[in-house]
């Protein structure tokens, strides 16, 4: 073996800076000479944008665009200009009238100004929301497509920066245009008697949601490469569906409404447009907490975390692929705005006519079980284990060099979510608890409603651990991720699906019960009948689990009783009918658990295995144990 | 200026660099040889911040590279093996992009660009559009850039690839002027007798380890290394008009020589002792009626110092 002279001590610089002051000391000694003050410090340059020197246009480029953009705003300035109302004598109301007739335009100068707004509003929505994110998501993808992304890495920019660049840098024209517009747009807004805080909050209400998708595509751009950077601004236009349209569907209940202004067009709609609906529609001001500017302060204050989260996500992306996108504690933000939007609509209180109390907490448990459960399947999907680098480090350990048994095999991260679904799981069955004094009947209810989730969830995660560990390549821990989920979405719906539908039949045989000794005792019913009340307690007893119910209904006094026992008790109905079920259910689900436990143990023994045929017979040539 | 400790990388169980120790000071330029697929590019990766190591650290300028990738990434230059440029814009342009993205102002920026768009022969082709350029061009395009924001330290992977001969002695001066101005350079080829002209030091790498490293001239340099023999002599190379085989048997049989080697009438074998014993064997060959053509000890050139590196041929 040849010697390596670097083995020997050096006389410089020998010792590793593990400790501060060898760091110091070393970097005292070692470091260059400081570079000229060359910087000329634009704001752009702090902001980390030194793409916008690269996405200049050519200056007849440059100057096509502007004159392009000022005729453009020009031009329907102009046409609005000739939709206002004018004196009968006016110049510009003969030319209205030679081109539209008597009965266009508007009605008022006011509301002549608010149309200009709204146009110029909804095209730079358009352009700044829409257009320019798809460009930008594309501009970033195709860079790591076609491979000019190391250069760019190589830069003295952090990858921050760099994502931030490619975000605003490749598309500046774009918002330009768009800031051209809403500047001749605002003075018209507050002219046109708009509030100026509500101008003011739907041009931020714009800026945070053309941030969020941009930032949202700057992800997806770093976590594809398909199609030649296509994949992604096409995962965009979905995001972007998604953020804009379901939103509105919330707009017209009181209890949720502010959900709607996650959308811009919702946030439109509630700040300027809603007075033209009906007066039900009028009257559902969107509210947090009680408060309307609380509602606008949570939906801005969660899109600029969302935004800063995504830029987080897609700079650690672009920085390592093998790092999980966010870290426990931005999961555990997200999901407290979460909790914290639910806790508001819970106190939506009956200010503003809202119908009851009751209905805030349902509100509160819907907003908080859907949006809580997305948080921990997006968490439950982030999860560290990469094939790679796990066999990486089992091939340290095997070699002597790594730690003896690596942090990666404990399943810490199906724990952390998990426990964030125990937290949903909790806090929505507390807003359950708080709905009706029906809901709070059953403790097993509850505690299925807490626990269930969370059982299903620690099997996904297993599930997803060992495919990731086992499979290769994606396809495989996809299909394999897909099939597992839909199993185990059956196994925990099994239950509960099993309960309901014995609850069902219970009142359909309860309720034919009580009419027919109603009937047969001639006493007064209690619903109008509308078969025979003999024929229809046959035609149930035909079928085998109601006559096992009916049997025990032999009396009206029985049937009453037997009522009143399980009357909003699932659980304890379903246990009683089905006790089988008390040892069946729990088996199943200790059964995937052992599978799955077992499953990922083996998928870990197997990449040992494949390790060992890695390190072994390189023993002492790659890997010699007695190397320090 | 270079330092790294135990830097490892593996891709999934395959050891691509394995405990790669090396200390590089400022101004040396290295050579860092090694067959395909031995870790050069994926060593240069990590020195360079785009490739997390999986163990091990590595300092530029006392810089930690995976603590402080900003700071590093000011103070070296870095030319893949492979590369990608931005086809849509002309030659000045991109080196002004760059020189922009490395805090240059536009009068340093203008100013640097010019020069080395004349210093690497580009100065004709600064308005055409970078798409055009044929490969050569593209690679002298490339080293602008590495060079572009006066790096302290530059990596270069395979730098004369689709280089024409005369581009590849101009590629050749330039590095010796970068070396002149005290930069460090890392280099990375398979064109050893070039390397050999410019390279003061070397590191040979051989399935992800370091099978040789140090000054390549010198005393203690690896080229006076590899030269010496087993016994602390040399290797001499003989040729005779005529009588090979009978000189072989004489050589053999004289103190001293070993491993004799022949070659129709030429000879070559290790001799123990200094330059008085070479002496001695030339008047016994003399002496025994040969007619001696050539006697010199042999030279060591970067190539044979490869190649016996690589197969761990080195005696002492």
């Amino acid at each position: 073996m040849p010697a390596t002279p670097s083995s020997d001590p050096p006389a410089r610089e020998s010792a590793p800076p593990s400790a501060g002051t060898a760091a110091a000391r070393l970097e005292e000694a070692d470091a260059p000479a400081a570079p000229p003050d060359t910087a000329d410090h634009t704001w752009l340059q702090h902001l980390g944008m030194p793409f916008y020197f690269r996405h200049t246009p050519r200056p007849a480029m440059r100057r096509g665009i502007f004159w392009g953009a000022f005729i453009s705003i020009a031009v329907l300035l102009v046409l609005n200009l000739i939709f206002m109302p004018y004196g009968r004598d006016s110049m510009a109301y003969a030319i209205r009238f030679a081109l539209f007739g008597n009965e266009s335009g508007y009605r008022t100068f006011d509301a002549g100004a608010r149309g200009i707004f709204n146009q110029f509003y909804i095209i730079a929505l358009v352009l700044s929301g829409i257009i320019a994110p798809l460009f930008a998501t594309f501009s970033l993808s195709n860079e790591r497509v076609l491979g000019t992304m190391e250069f760019l890495k190589l830069a003295p920019l952090s990858t921050t920066g760099i994502v931030l660049g490619k975000m605003f840098g490749s598309v500046y024209v774009i918002h330009m245009i768009s800031g051209a517009l809403l500047l001749a747009g605002v003075p018209l807004a507050i002219l046109g008697g708009y509030p100026p805080e509500n101008v003011a909050i739907a041009l931020a209400g714009m800026v945070m949601a053309c941030l969020l998708l941009t930032a949202a595509g700057a992800f997806l751009a770093t976590q594809t490469m398909a199609f030649r950077g296509f994949a992604a601004v096409a995962g965009l236009l979905a995001l972007g569906f998604f953020v804009h349209v379901p939103p509105l569907a919330a707009s017209g209940e009181k209890e949720v409404g502010f959900i709607s202004l996650f959308s811009p067009w919702g946030m439109l709609d509630a700040l300027f447009w809603h007075e033209f609906g009906s007066a039900w529609r009028r009257a559902n001001v969107p509210m947090l907490a009680g408060s309307t500017y609380l509602a606008y302060a949570y939906v801005l204050a969660y899109q600029a975390l969302f935004f800063v989260l995504f830029v987080w996500a897609a700079s650690r992306k672009l920085d390592s692929s093998e790092k999980t996108a966010l870290r426990p504690s931005a999961w555990i933000a997200l999901w407290s705005f979460v909790a914290v939007g639910a806790l508001g609509a819970a106190y939506n209180a009956d200010v503003n006519n809202i119908r009851s109390l009751d209905h805030c907490w349902a509100a509160a448990m819907a907003i908080l079980l859907v949006a809580g459960y997305v948080v921990c399947g997006l968490a439950l999907i982030d999860h560290p284990f990469r094939r790679e680098r796990t066999l990486s480090d089992e091939c340290e350990r095997l070699a002597g060099r790594g730690e003896r048994a690596s942090r990666r095999r404990f399943p810490l991260h199906a724990g952390f979510v998990t426990l964030l679904v125990l937290l949903t799981g909790g806090l929505g069955t507390a807003f359950f608890y708080e709905t009706s004094t029906a809901n709070r009947a059953e403790g097993w209810l509850l505690c299925a409603m807490i626990f269930l989730p969370a059982l299903l969830f620690l099997l996904l995660a297993l599930a997803l651990e060992a495919s990731a560990i086992r499979f290769r390549n994606f396809v495989g821990q996809a299909t394999l991720s897909a099939v597992l989920s839909a199993l185990l979405l059956g196994l925990t719906l099994a239950p509960a699906i099993h309960a309901g539908t014995i609850n069902a039949r219970f009142n359909r045989c309860a309720w034919a019960a009580e009419n027919y000794y109603r009937w047969v005792a001639n006493d007064k019913p209690k619903q109008q009948y509308y078969w025979n009340p003999s024929e229809q307690l046959e035609l149930l007893n035909r079928h085998l689990e109601n006559a096992e119910m009916l049997a025990e209904m032999d009396s009206l006094e029985k049937v009453q009783n037997i009522q009143r026992i399980y009357q909003n008790r699932p659980v304890a109905l379903f246990l009683h009918f089905r006790p089988w079920a008390y040892l069946l259910y729990p088996l199943l689900f200790l059964a995937a658990f052992a599978g799955l436990y077992y499953w990922r143990h083996c998928a870990f023994a197997l990449l040992r295995k494949e390790a060992e045929r890695a390190v072994l017979p390189a023993a002492g040539v790659l890997y010699n144990k007695s190397d320090p | 200026m270079i330092r790294c400790e135990n830097l490892t990388r593996y891709f999934g169980s395959f050891v691509a660099v394995d405990r790669l120790t090396i200390e590089i000071g400022r101004g040396a330029v290295c050579a860092l040889v090694g067959p395909n697929g031995a870790g050069k590019s994926t060593t240069m990766k990590m020195l360079c911040t785009l490739m997390a190591p999986t163990r091990g650290r590595a300092w530029i300028g006392g810089r930690d590279v995976q603590q402080d990738k900003v700071g590093v990434r000011q103070l070296i230059g870095y030319l893949p093996e492979s590369f990608q440029l931005y086809e849509d814009l002309s030659v000045e342009r991109y080196l002004q992009f760059f020189a922009r993205a490395y805090n240059l102002d536009a009068s340093m920026a203008n100013e640097r660009v010019t020069d080395y768009l004349e210093r690497l022969g580009l100065n004709e082709k600064r308005d055409a559009r970078v798409g055009t350029l044929s490969r050569g061009m593209r690679q002298r395009l490339g080293v602008a850039k590495s060079f572009l924001h006066d790096p302290e330290v530059v990596f270069l992977d395979e730098p004369a690839s689709g280089l024409d001969p005369v581009a590849r002695a101009e590629l050749r001066d330039f590095l010796k002027f970068q070396q002149h101005l005290g930069k460090t350079v890392v280099v990375s080829s398979h064109v050893l007798k070039e390397l050999a002209d410019f390279c003061d030091h070397i590191a040979i790498v051989q399935n992800g380890r370091l099978a040789e490293f140090g000054p390549l001239s010198g005393a203690e340099g690896v080229l006076a290394r590899y030269s010496g023999t087993a016994q602390g002599g040399r290797r001499y190379s003989l040729r005779v008009v005529k009588d090979g085989p009978r000189l072989e048997i004489l050589l053999k049989e004289l103190p001293g020589v070993s491993n004799v080697e022949r070659r129709d009438v030429t000879l070559t074998f290790d001799l123990a002792g200094d330059e008085e014993a070479a002496a001695g064997v030339l008047t016994k060959v003399a002496g025994a009626g040969f007619l001696v053509a050539r006697f010199s000890p042999e030279e060591v050139d970067l190539e044979s110092v490869y190649r016996q590196a690589s197969k761990g041929e080195r005696s002492d």
